[in-house]
């Protein structure tokens, strides 16, 4: 029977072809029965078939659907003159033929038996598909409806891991229990490599198959093999073997293990869909955990005494960072630190554990300031390959008098509120970051916080905040809010908190945020 | 970001483009990590076109120096604008680079 079609590509000169035969392949290799040599149409694309007196078209790939006139077929649809298939880009027009005339009544085509088991198998695993089978189930249904449809004696899927390797996941013999099929390399190689099926008549005759052992190790000649595609990537095979004597496949055979292949690999690319989406769950899970584990580190809120009253805040970009901060009262004084380690996520959360570990272990008493510093310093500095450095505050303040003691390595500038309202920077000596030079000396910078004076430590996930038109809040614009903010602890680290967040106004965060206050009342 | 390279004698210039922040510092460390491992350990780093650099740019930089100091390298940096060197300065980084005024001087400086 004879099929006249006009194709249109996106680019180029449209062309016309009569085409030939009962049933075609429509693809873009060179042995298809309509070549459509374009890189968006699939290997093995749709199948043309010519029933009763009427052309036939099946879609065949699972990942590049085939329109009829501009709706995608799921089964098997009749062609009129005047349809246009859409295959990929291009545009294949049915011009018709006088054999293609579409009959006066509708109905079933007339089909042979090889056509009819090949509908009803192909009906049966996209029945199975659509309802929510587990991806073992399916693939020995597969196997079990090919060996139902195509009597191998043994049949197996590959299925490529997340490492790479492809794997046998199902196998099934028609005598005796399942167990391992071998499979020739080359085999493997050909078929999900090039995402080619494969047709062995004769093992030994076969390139293919030169020099490898066997593709079954038991002597068998006939094979068929058809790659699980999604897109361009070969997600496995599926492999039937015989010996030639009891079983010799076909090209029918090849061309319903590739429909078959292609309803599998859709499952497939699913399953595997499903399954990320749940490792991420686990991972969002965890996160969650690691999330509360670390808030939990940082110090419950103090109650307000009569020398000192302190707040803070630490808001993370994600679900865990890299910002600390920490104080509490030892002796007659006060120790605090404010530390930014650089990077943020997962990695610089484990790096401020070990810094607030090293803090509470060396801060304490009237242990000296810059001793601390340069203690965690090279704790962190030591085997410091990643440059991984982290920015710190860190100082003590003596209740009784207010005197305050400071090492700057390597942080935003400290800011005094007055009780008129007016911000400074305390001159504290500048020093390198925590974790670069493993000998540093810090330089200790000593001012005395008056009375009813607030002391403001920050991380520069404040300052560096941007707005939706990737303006920064700027180290001026921070000032300003604690020039006019109660000067109460509390109420400061509330206001500084929430003028960031309105900043952003819906930008997303980039980096973790802290604020810590401490006031003498 | 972009990144553009230029030879000057056996010195290489690199020119990174825009912010240099947690989510572009991982492309600079690995073209500045490509340039170590063709054995380009003379570099200068030009900053005229970089808007920004947070904490995680400076890690890129510390680990391009101290790729100078362990393969007797020579890096040297220029042309910042004032936010980006007050980055610099906060993290008390200022004295670990060679921050020349000019590109002339970096260049010169790399060479020695």
């Amino acid at each position: 029977m004879t099929l006249r079609v006009r194709i249109e590509f996106a680019e180029g000169v449209p062309e016309e072809r009569v085409l030939e035969g009962e049933d075609l392949m429509v693809g873009r290799l060179s042995t298809a029965g309509l070549v459509i040599a374009h890189p968006s149409v699939s290997r093995h694309h749709a199948r043309l078939s010519a029933r009763n007196n009427a052309w036939w078209i099946e879609a065949l790939s699972a990942t590049n659907p085939t329109l009829l006139n501009d709706t995608a077929i799921s089964g098997i649809e009749r062609l009129a003159p005047g349809d246009v298939l859409k295959i990929g880009t291009c545009a294949v027009h049915v011009l018709g033929a006088p054999e293609a005339a579409r009959p006066a009544a509708s109905g079933s085509p007339a089909i042979d038996d090889g056509q009819a088991a090949r509908l009803a198998i192909l009906n049966e695993v996209h029945r199975a598909l659509a309802t929510a089978i587990a991806l073992p189930q399916l693939l020995d249904l597969i196997l079990e409806r090919c060996f139902s449809v195509l009597a191998p004696e043994e049949g197996v899927v590959l299925l490529r891991t997340a490492a790479g390797s492809l794997e046998p996941v199902a196998t099934r013999r028609r005598i005796g229990p399942p167990g391992p099929v071998d499979v020739s390399r080359r085999l493997i190689d050909e078929v999900a490599g090039k995402g080619k099926p494969a047709l062995v008549m004769d093992a030994a005759l076969d390139e293919r198959l030169a020099g490898s052992e066997s593709i079954i190790v038991s002597g068998v000649r006939s094979v068929v093999a058809a790659p699980l595609v999604d897109g361009d990537a070969a997600l496995g095979l599926i492999v039937l073997a015989s010996r030639a004597g009891v079983r010799k496949f076909t090209e029918h055979d090849l061309d319903l293990l590739v429909s078959l292949a292609s309803a599998a690999s859709l499952r497939v690319r699913n399953v595997a869909l499903a399954e990320e989406a749940a490792e991420r769950r686990v991972l969002e899970r965890e996160l969650a955990i690691a999330h509360d584990i670390q808030m939990s580190m940082l110090p419950k809120p103090m109650p307000d005494r009569p020398e000192v009253c302190v707040a803070a805040a630490l808001k993370p970009a994600r679900s865990v960072g890299g910002d600390l901060y920490d104080y509490w009262v030892s002796g007659d004084r006060l120790w605090f630190i404010v530390a930014d380690v650089a990077g943020k996520g997962v990695g610089a959360a484990l790096y401020m554990a070990v810094v607030k570990a090293l803090f509470r272990a060396c801060a304490y008493g009237d242990a000296k300031v810059s001793d601390v510093a340069a203690r965690i310093n090279r704790e962190i500095a030591r085997d410091n390959d990643s440059m991984l450095f982290i920015t710190a505050m860190l100082g003590t303040l003596v209740l009784a008098t207010g005197d305050v003691t400071m090492v700057d390595a390597g942080h935003n500038p400290a800011v005094v509120l007055a009780p008129d309202g007016s911000v400074t920077h305390p001159t504290i000596p500048k020093s390198v970051a925590l974790g670069v030079i493993e000998d540093f000396e810090f330089s200790e910078g000593r001012f005395q916080l008056p009375p009813r004076t607030t002391l403001v430590l920050y991380t520069d996930g404040a300052t560096d905040a941007r707005n939706m038109a990737g303006q920064m809040l700027g180290a001026d614009r921070l000032l300003a809010v604690i020039h006019h903010a109660d000067p109460a602890p509390a109420a400061l680290v509330t206001s500084v908190t929430a003028m960031i967040q309105a900043f952003e106004s819906g930008a997303p965060q980039e980096d973790d945020i802290t604020v810590l206050a401490i006031r003498r009342p | 970001m972009t990144i553009s390279d230029a030879h000057e004698g056996g010195v290489i210039v690199v020119s990174p483009r825009g912010r240099i922040d947690s989510t572009t510092s991982a492309l600079l460390d690995r073209h500045l990590q490509g340039l170590a491992a063709a054995g380009q350990t003379r570099v200068v780093v030009d900053f005229t076109g970089v808007d920004y650099i947070s904490s995680a740019g400076l890690r890129v930089l510390l680990a391009l120096a101290k790729r100078g100091r362990d393969h007797k390298g020579r890096v040297a940096l220029f042309g910042m604008n004032d936010s980006v060197r007050q980055v610099f300065e906060l993290a008390g980084f200022v004295a670990l680079f060679t921050i020349a005024p000019t590109r002339a001087e970096a260049v010169q400086s790399a060479m020695a």
